[in-house]
């Protein structure tokens, strides 16, 4: 198995095609995770790859940095993933069922674009991830767990009480780093299985 | 040159700048419209009436709004195109853009007269409706607007200020440019401002809904007599020089040139529009150039311009001290600048942050009062002690309402 793929920032913003200073930016704006050092130097990999290009997917959809950044919290690198493929696919067909040369547009044409790609591309991507625009809550739906996300960039301690059991409480501080949310995840199945056992 | 053509003109208080250190200057941007005959025919007009049918629109407020709207569509000639949006929750889509025929405008005021009062408050979803017919009607010579009315905050669809503001911005480069009216004390007044002046309309702010149709009227009379469409200025900024817009008005800066989006203007309207200079040392060179150009649509449809430059000379540190400074240059800019600064304020103390705000008001008064009028110092002082006590909503809607209009140099 080859070794996992790493890359400098400079490397990252290439493959990506954007600049250094966008990654810097969503990484202080909490839309990337951070990336690994080894004390010298900052590496990122293939998920954070992934996930740049995904976010930069949702900014071409006009969607702003706050809800962005819900949607990239709340998604695992393999949904990302998932994400990635079907979006391209649905470009693939939007692109073959129109079948149109490009033409000269005029500035209204324009317009009407403007506005159907965002009613359209807003209802996408908002059907798809979860509304946790409400204050902390209990959850004992386990299966359907869904870690609540930060609302506002400057959210300072939230923590959050996620019922394992009966009688048994996990606390969670959040914001939560992607890496963290994968384990939580994990830690809950985990705590489902023994909890449940008969 | 011709008495009614588009005029531009540069202004600052001084001509000298320090030939050591950077120097800081005002630069006035003057647009003066043409005068046309108002009583030839003037452009069609495409205009989408969007009105917030939400709860809290119910008694008064939607009666003054349906007289209003009845008024614009009684002015509206066979060549305009209006169409007819009500959104609560949902948006409905009362009728789609059609030519104001007689019996059209009949029918549109019955629609109007037929609004009943519904749910909560989609104004992106309504607004969007709106921009969407407009945009389906425009053709190459009409005046496309979408006017959007509201009485309360959009609590359902997009509600975001930024994202709103950005969409009326993108929407106003591709031609559907949008004003505002909040009425009374329920909606926010800097998401309406942000709309407007992104898309490049007018703001208004009506505090009882008595005023909606004198409004209504204003904003349909500039519309009917707009002598110059789309006005755009670009300005040149030479190396190592640093700009300020002040005044909120839509821009966007690109390879070293300025380009400032003002807009309509009136038959013989004069806008004018500031910035704040920061000059660079010498170098080798003797002087500083800014040259800006000015280009519109007349109301033909045809384009008109005017050029204009502005030369800053540099010189030692006396000779530069000892120039006369322009008075006038220097108090309009002060009165745009505090209006620029309230309006800031005005956001904090609404975010709770009295404290802030207050200090903001009070060093942007100090620094102004040589340039403001006794009055203007006075009102601007109470209103700096109010923010730190917190201001109430009557206090924030006229406050900003104020500071918008002086920003906009529409002093009524």
């Amino acid at each position: 198995m080859l070794e996992k793929a790493r890359y400098l920032i400079n490397e990252l913003a290439k493959r990506a095609d954007t600049t250094v200073r966008t990654i810097r930016y969503y990484t202080s704006e909490g839309l990337l995770p951070q990336p690994d050092t080894d004390g010298k130097y900052a590496y990122y990999d293939e998920n954070h790859l992934r996930r740049l290009e995904l976010i930069l997917r949702m900014k071409e959809a006009y969607l702003p940095l706050k809800e962005i950044r819900q949607i990239m919290l709340s998604l695992s690198d393999e949904e990302v993933k998932l994400r990635l493929m079907e979006k391209t696919q649905t470009h693939k067909i939007e692109y073959m069922e129109e079948n149109l040369p490009p033409i000269q547009k005029s500035k209204e044409s324009d317009a009407l674009n403007y506005i159907s790609n965002l009613m359209e591309t807003q209802t996408k991507f908002r059907s798809n991830q979860l509304h946790s625009r409400r204050p902390p809550q209990i959850h004992e739906d386990l299966d359907n767990l869904q870690i609540p996300l930060p609302i506002s960039p400057d959210d300072v301690e939230n923590w959050q009480r996620i019922i394992l059991a009966p009688g048994v409480e996990m606390h969670l501080r959040y914001p939560t780093d992607s890496d963290t949310n994968h384990r939580i995840q994990q830690l809950i199945s985990y705590a489902k299985k023994i909890f449940t056992k008969q | 040159m011709e008495k009614n053509s588009l005029k531009l003109s540069l202004n600052s208080e001084q001509t000298l700048i320090a030939r050591e250190v950077p120097s800081q200057r005002v630069l006035e941007i003057s647009i003066q419209a043409p005068t046309i005959e108002t009583t030839k025919s003037r452009p069609p007009l495409n205009l989408a009436l969007v009105i917030d049918r939400s709860g809290s629109m119910s008694g008064e407020k939607l009666e003054y709004v349906k007289q209003a709207a009845a008024f614009v569509v009684d002015r509206l000639e066979e060549n305009d195109r209006c169409a007819l949006v009500a959104y609560d929750d949902q948006v409905h889509l009362l009728s789609s853009s059609i030519r104001m025929t007689g019996a059209n405008r009949n029918e549109m005021k019955r629609l109007i007269q037929d609004i009943r009062i519904g749910g909560t408050t989609n104004l992106s979803g309504g607004w969007l409706q709106g921009c969407h017919e407009v945009a389906e009607a425009a053709e190459e010579k009409t005046i496309n607007r979408s006017l959007l009315l509201t009485d309360g905050l959009a609590n359902v669809g997009i509600t975001d200020l930024e994202e709103l503001a950005m969409h009326a911005r993108e929407l106003a480069s591709r031609g559907v440019t949008t004003s505002t009216f909040g009425v009374g004390l329920g909606f926010n007044e800097h998401l309406l401002e942000a709309m407007s002046n992104q898309g490049r309309g007018n703001f208004y702010f009506i505090e009882t809904p008595m005023q909606i149709p004198d409004i209504f009227l204003k904003e349909f009379n500039e519309l009917a007599t707009i002598s110059a469409s789309d006005v755009e200025i670009e300005l040149e900024i030479p190396a190592q020089v640093n700009v300020e817009l002040l005044g909120g008005w839509a821009n966007e800066k690109k390879d070293g040139k300025f380009r400032i989006f003002a807009g309509n203007l009136y038959s013989g309207q004069t806008q004018e529009i500031y910035l704040k200079v920061l000059t660079p040392p010498a170098a080798e060179k003797s002087e500083l150039d800014f040259s800006a150009s000015v280009m519109a649509k007349d109301e033909n449809g045809k384009v008109i311009e005017d050029k204009a430059t502005w030369v800053f000379k540099f010189a030692d540190a006396e000779s530069v001290q000892q120039e006369d400074r322009k008075q006038d240059v220097l108090e309009r800019y002060a009165s745009v600048e505090m209006a620029d600064r309230s309006t800031e304020a005005l956001k904090l103390e609404r975010a709770g942050e009295r404290d802030r705000a207050h200090r903001l008001m009070k060093a942007s008064i100090m620094a102004n009062r040589p340039f403001l009028s006794e009055d203007k110092l006075d009102e601007y002082n109470l209103l700096s002690n109010r923010m730190k006590r917190g201001l109430d909503e009557t206090d924030r809607k006229t406050s900003q309402y104020d500071a918008y209009r002086e920003k906009r140099r529409r002093g009524e």
